[in-house]
């Protein structure tokens, strides 16, 4: 058996480097309570509101932030001359007009944040860009535990609208905002009254008896984090080389899937990406089992950018698009022809229904179909990633 | 009125409270393998939160969920160590936020898969025992239970392609497979154990003897529905379900239903 770490490199260029929507769980360690993110050194909260902030702040999410942090961030010292009390008001912020001391390293940020489909991105990059869209998932949290009723908008009024200027002072940062979607980082700079240059146009409303529903959210939503397998899925879906071989491993893991017969000597951590993809697409099937209609495209949204690369979507100017030179995943699992024909070889897998006072031949027989129950998951979680398209589009 | 979450994230534990009254009885909610403390009881919490005062079975309960993370979890006495701590916090003296207000005499346990074999350790486990634990063990609903263990242990497709591929076990190919998993296969020596000490607990009427509600899902791949009962307890009702349908809250002309709706409110009348 072939133990590896997670993370061996980079191999191809063209799906590379690109924004999360939902952060990459790969930082394993727990709880980080050395956030870079800074406390408020005004508010008095609740000590109820103070736990949620904290978790949402230091959560497993918060660890590989950190670079983005330390390296896109503007210092409380290049943000004084703002004034305190501008964050701390109910002003408008125009960030595009502040001027900063270090604004002249602009130009550095350009090109590590491009967009991927404009440029190549550079595997010096990978790290900053992985980081930031780590440090927008707090954003993101926020959002949705503000539109649940989670959070009240006045609890962390003075930390976003310190820590949106903090890190979206360059224009590059704001651009990779916009190019790469993150529609709910753009309604909660605009509900706190942050101009990062773009209109939402509406404000989504708060339902404020929804703050369990947004709790069940985040509790499913970390269990990611202690997942390896789903991490080594997602490793693979973002083009890191996960397999010990010297192909890319989307060719190797495209080729066992397609090829009954080719043998492989690491058929088992090609097993291990099945596992992997099974479980994400359980996670999600989970979750949209008990979201309603509306719910599905807002928290969708969250998944958004992996379900585009288990899915074969590639994003651009105009959002995500089927792009027939990706592989949907999903569905190459689903008709696998190794798959199926392990399948038929083992006729499936038979339960044998016992109950005490019922005779066997009474009771239904079950029979297993596990490409079946895949299938099946599979087209629920399709049918929240088209909610989502509509609802990221709209 | 509705009731209050207290949600503790980091320590993964959430209470859903009566604020207007002292509820005196607590349900305490564990998850199964891979699961968590709210996300696998979906849209639950939030029903309770919104719903619970003015049902009649449910008003005189506050209701704590608790979670772990699978990959800590040894065997089921460390499921069965979360609980036994989640109740003296509840109930220690002096008393803390947020169970200050309140004196918990009464208990009652509710599983999901894995979680509910962690509650048949907390059953027998006499010595590790909580003061009053017993005593106050009212009913326990096990849902979606592992009678005889998980033998795709929540692997479905991967597992059956791991045995297939190289004829065997896929806890022997998996680098990042979990420790409890191997307690989960059929005839495991853990559950083998298990049901001996709590039918042999049982037998001699060492505990408290707690209504016991056993629900089983037809279209249960993940544990299948075979039943091998456990001591003298009663039949396991069987539902048309999935392992997680077990859970679903439905909604159908405005009123809610749901198998573990049903399951709680006769647990709790």
């Amino acid at each position: 058996m072939t133990t590896k770490p997670l993370m061996m490199g980079f191999m191809s260029s063209d799906a590379i480097g690109r924004a999360t929507v939902a952060p990459n769980p790969r930082s394993k360690e727990k709880n980080p309570k050395n956030s870079e993110m800074q406390p408020s050194p005004q508010k008095t909260l609740s000590s109820e509101a103070h736990f949620r902030i904290n978790f949402l702040r230091n959560g497993p999410w918060s660890q590989e932030a950190r670079t983005a942090w330390r390296q896109l961030a503007a210092s409380d010292l290049d943000i004084a001359p703002l004034d305190t009390s501008l964050i701390d008001s109910d002003k408008t912020i125009d960030v595009s007009s502040l001027k900063f001391p270090n604004s002249g390293s602009q130009a550095r940020f350009k090109r590590a944040l491009a967009a991927h489909w404009e440029v190549d991105i550079l595997s010096k990059h990978f790290e900053l860009r992985n980081s930031l869209d780590e440090a927008l998932c707090v954003f993101q949290l926020y959002e949705l535990a503000i539109e649940s009723g989670y959070l009240l908008v006045e609890d962390v009024w003075y930390d976003v609208r310190r820590d949106l200027v903090r890190l979206f002072w360059s224009k590059p940062a704001r651009t990779y905002l916009e190019k790469y979607g993150f529609h709910l980082v753009k309604i909660l700079a605009q509900r706190v009254g942050v101009n990062l240059g773009f209109e939402i146009g509406y404000l989504p409303q708060s339902q404020s008896a929804e703050e369990g529903r947004f709790a069940a959210f985040v509790s499913h939503f970390t269990t990611i984090y202690d997942d390896q397998l789903i991490c080594n899925w997602l490793e693979f879906l973002d083009d890191f080389q996960v397999l010990d071989h010297e192909e890319n491993s989307k060719d190797v893991f495209y080729d066992f899937l397609r090829h009954e017969r080719k043998s492989f000597d690491i058929e088992s951590d090609l097993v291990m990406l099945i596992l992997g993809a099974e479980k994400f697409t359980h996670h999600l099937f989970q979750l949209q089992s008990w979201l309603t209609e509306s719910e599905k495209p807002l928290y969708g949204s969250f998944y958004s950018y992996w379900m585009a690369l288990q899915f074969g979507f590639d994003r651009s100017d105009n959002g995500y698009r089927r792009d027939r030179d990706f592989v949907d995943w999903s569905a190459e699992i689903i008709r696998s022809k190794r798959l199926l024909k392990y399948m038929i070889a083992d006729t499936y897998v038979e339960r044998e229904p016992s109950r005490a006072g019922k005779s066997k031949e009474n009771m239904p027989r079950f029979e297993y179909n596990p490409i079946g129950e895949f299938s099946d998951a599979i087209k629920e979680v399709q049918k929240l990633w088209k909610a989502t398209l509509v609802h990221i589009k709209g | 009125m509705a009731r209050t979450l207290i949600d503790r994230p980091d320590e993964k534990w959430a209470l859903i409270k009566a604020e207007d009254r002292q509820n005196t009885r607590l349900a305490i909610f564990v998850h199964g393998f891979t699961g968590s403390y709210l996300g696998t009881w979906g849209a639950l919490p939030d029903f309770l939160i919104q719903n619970s005062a003015n049902i009649t079975e449910f008003e005189g309960w506050d209701f704590l969920f608790v979670g772990y993370d699978t990959a800590t979890i040894d065997n089921f006495l460390g499921i069965a160590q979360i609980i036994f701590s989640k109740w003296t916090l509840a109930t220690q003296s002096p008393k803390i936020d947020p169970f200050k207000s309140n004196d918990y005499d009464t208990l009652s346990l509710i599983g999901h898969s894995l979680g509910t074999l962690g509650i048949r350790q907390t059953l027998c486990a006499l010595s590790m025992q909580p003061k009053g634990f017993d005593k106050a063990v009212k009913s326990a609903v096990l849902l979606g239970a592992p009678q005889n263990g998980s033998p795709l242990a929540n692997f479905g497709l991967g597992a059956h392609v791991a045995e297939l591929v190289k004829n065997k076990n896929l806890l022997a190919l998996n680098p990042f497979a979990l420790r409890i998993a191997g307690a989960l296969k059929p005839q495991s020596p853990e559950l083998i154990m298990l049901k001996a000490w709590y039918e042999s607990i049982q037998g001699h009427g060492c505990f408290g003897q707690p209504a016991l509600h056993l629900h089983l899902g037809i279209g249960d791949y993940v544990v299948g529905w075979q039943h091998s009962k456990w001591g003298s307890e009663p039949n396991a009702i069987v539902h048309n379900a999935s392992h997680n349908s077990l859970l679903k809250i439905v909604w159908k002309n405005g009123q809610p239903s749901g198998i573990i709706l049903g399951a709680l409110k006769v647990a709790l009348q």
